[in-house]
């Protein structure tokens, strides 16, 4: 049950990683946390979550499907581990 | 809605009124949570037409222009018809505009009116700080607290509150050749050009679409468009003259558009070309997926067929053509039918060609000193015709140079800046690319020197160049390149677009920053451009390729 608790922080971390580079290359500077909502104030576009979706399926390794493709599961990154972190 | 009834409307607003009467119970605007009647939002609007009966406009131009910084929500739908209604012309303002730009327009408009809703009212306490000229604020939809603490802080402006009721009929006389609405584009010497179009330009943009196409009352219609763009012109009044529903798509619905379709189920599609790639990057778009389109339109920047060919995959029941048209010429003034036999062929990087002139309206394509090139050779596209608009608001040099009357022609043409060809396969014209450095970065119409003025009040002193380079066959981007001359200087990058986004609008803001060390040159001792956008094309961009506030 630990490791499980303390792979999903991990991944929630390597999340809030993923996008934190995302946005620093388009030079956008806000610190990533857990809460952070993505689709306010259009912190990611189109063209960013085309490239998150991307990172979260190449880099972490897990398949998201397309049924799943919508606001409610990639809202903040905390929503997005928990949607998505292996054993979820 | 009936022929005759058509031929009367004088104004681009009528045709929604007539509907209103016509089939109140009607739905105009489908948001999926909240729906809202023709009635009702007729009603609303004649709300706003009433309230700015009641505010005297000072004489000549003055108070003739209201600006618009809403969101999509009802209430700027009301606010945009209401002030047409009311004889007024309406200046969108970007949401995300830095407010100094905002203060900008709205005082080289003379607007004394400014309509905002919940989306803004926030953001509405920097702004009037900044504009000295008294305003008339009216807040269309907002908490009273907030408007109550505003009227508190800032004693030079005034807060009218919104009629609460207003009568079942306006009657209004608005003159054909009245300006209906005032478009702020990107300018090349960092000032913005302000485009004035009147009721009579997009009276006739509204009739030709209602005898080429056939949309209806059933069919339901994205609004895909900001309002600060025309095409959202196209969204609007096209829709509700056909008394069909506008869907309004949230920022929201463009990052998962597979949702907003089965939401809306929109038969009429309109967006700019390189949505079709973010979607397709993004998974959102599949063959056969949105049968129920009937129409597919693209317009705002070059459509390539590979493009054409997934989106038609996707929309297989679909008429599809590429619409073309510089602001100053109102909305859209040719367009191209894609056939799927032609479009099955096609080079994936080819381009569609941008087709033929609407009925009315007469093309030239001349060489660099005026005169008529050899059939389909390459030139600057001039057009002339009932959407050439007035032209600019404040700019007699541009408006000389832009707006031209051949002396044998007797006619006016707009120049449009973009190089075209005649095509002899399907005599449509065909665009080649531009004759200055005016770009387009997903469909936003983006002067590369007003970049750059912006860039240089970050960077003073230092050598910068913005330039548009392609990563992918219809994708660029905008890419800002800033001489580094002392090691360290790129640490600012991070903050860089913050940076700039104290003067230019979101949509200009660049996707990348290159820091090189220094520029290369030309013969002629000036930068070197092409070699710079080489360079760049080559790279596999470092500093990555992101950032589209449009899509």
């Amino acid at each position: 049950m630990a490791t499980q608790t303390q792979s999903k922080a991990a991944f929630e971390q390597a999340v809030i990683d993923l996008i934190a580079a995302i946005l620093e290359r388009r030079g956008v500077s806000v610190v990533v946390a857990p809460d952070t909502e993505l689709f306010e104030g259009r912190l990611i576009d189109s063209v960013s979550f085309a490239e998150l979706l991307g990172a979260i399926e190449a880099e972490l390794d897990v398949e998201v499907p397309d049924h799943m493709l919508s606001t409610e599961h990639f809202r903040t990154p905390a929503i997005i581990a928990r949607t998505f972190a292996p054993g979820s | 809605m009936s022929e005759s009834l058509v031929e009367s409307l004088s104004s681009m607003e009528n045709g929604f009124f007539a509907n209103a009467r016509r089939a109140p119970d009607a739905i105009a605007l489908d948001f999926g949570d909240v729906r809202v009647p023709y009635g009702e939002l007729a009603e609303r609007a004649r709300r706003v037409s009433a309230t700015l009966a009641g505010l005297a406009p000072g004489g000549g131009d003055v108070g003739k222009w209201v600006g618009v910084w809403c969101g999509k929500t009802v209430a700027a739908y009301a606010g945009i018809l209401g002030i047409l209604h009311a004889g007024r012309g309406y200046v969108p303002i970007a949401e995300t505009a830095p407010a100094g730009r905002i203060a900008e327009c709205l005082s080289r408009a003379a607007a004394a009116t400014l309509v905002v809703d919940q989306t803004t009212l926030a953001a509405l306490d920097d702004l009037l700080a900044l504009v000295d000229r008294p305003l008339d604020v009216v807040v269309l939809a907002g908490d009273e607290g907030a408007l109550a603490m505003l009227a508190a802080r800032h004693a030079r402006h005034r807060f009218p509150v919104l009629a609460a009721a207003a009568p079942d009929r306006i009657e209004t006389r608005v003159n054909r050749d009245e300006p209906a609405y005032l478009m702020f584009t990107s300018g090349s010497t960092g000032r913005p050009k302000g485009v004035v179009v009147t009721h009579a330009n997009v009276r006739f943009f509204l009739d030709d679409v209602r005898r080429h196409y056939d949309f209806g009352p059933a069919d339901r219609f994205t609004q895909f468009f900001d309002f600060t763009f025309d095409l959202s012109v196209f969204d609007i009044f096209v829709c509700l003259e056909a008394g069909g529903c506008l869907c309004p798509m949230s920022h929201q619905d463009r990052l998962f558009a597979a949702r907003y379709m089965r939401r809306a189920k929109p038969t009429v599609w309109f967006s700019v070309p390189s949505f079709i790639h973010a979607l397709k990057a993004a998974r959102q778009l599949k063959p056969g997926a949105w049968p129920d389109l009937r129409w597919s339109l693209f317009c705002g920047e070059a459509l390539t067929y590979g493009a054409a060919r997934d989106w038609m995959a996707a929309a297989p029941n679909a008429r599809t053509e590429n619409l073309y048209g510089p602001t100053e010429v109102t909305i859209a003034c040719t367009r191209f039918r894609i056939e799927p036999e032609v479009a099955a062929v096609a080079d994936t990087a080819g381009i569609v060609p941008i087709g033929t002139a609407h009925p009315g309206h007469i093309c030239r394509i001349v060489d660099p000193a005026g005169n008529a090139v050899d059939a389909g050779a390459t030139g600057e596209l001039l057009i002339a015709g009932p959407q050439v608009s007035l032209g600019y608001l404040d700019d007699p040099d541009e408006q000389r140079l832009r707006f031209v009357e051949p002396p044998e022609s007797g006619l006016r043409f707009y120049r449009t800046g973009d190089l075209v060809r005649l095509d002899n396969a399907t005599s449509g014209l065909c665009f080649v690319g531009r004759a200055d450095t005016q770009v387009k970065i997903r469909g936003y119409r983006i002067e590369l020197g007003e970049v750059e003025v912006a860039l240089r009040r970050v960077f003073p002193g230092k050598r910068v160049v913005a330039l548009a380079v392609e990563r992918r066959p219809g994708w660029a981007s905008l890419v800002a390149v800033i001489e580094q001359t002392h090691p360290g200087d790129e640490m600012a990058m991070p903050r860089l677009r913050q940076q700039l986004s104290n003067f230019l609008p979101d949509y200009m803001l660049p996707d990348e920053f290159a820091f090189v060390p220094s520029m290369p040159h030309n013969a002629n001792g000036k930068i070197d451009r092409k070699a710079l956008r080489a360079g760049l094309e080559d790279a596999t961009p470092e500093t990555g390729s992101a950032g589209s506030p449009g899509l």
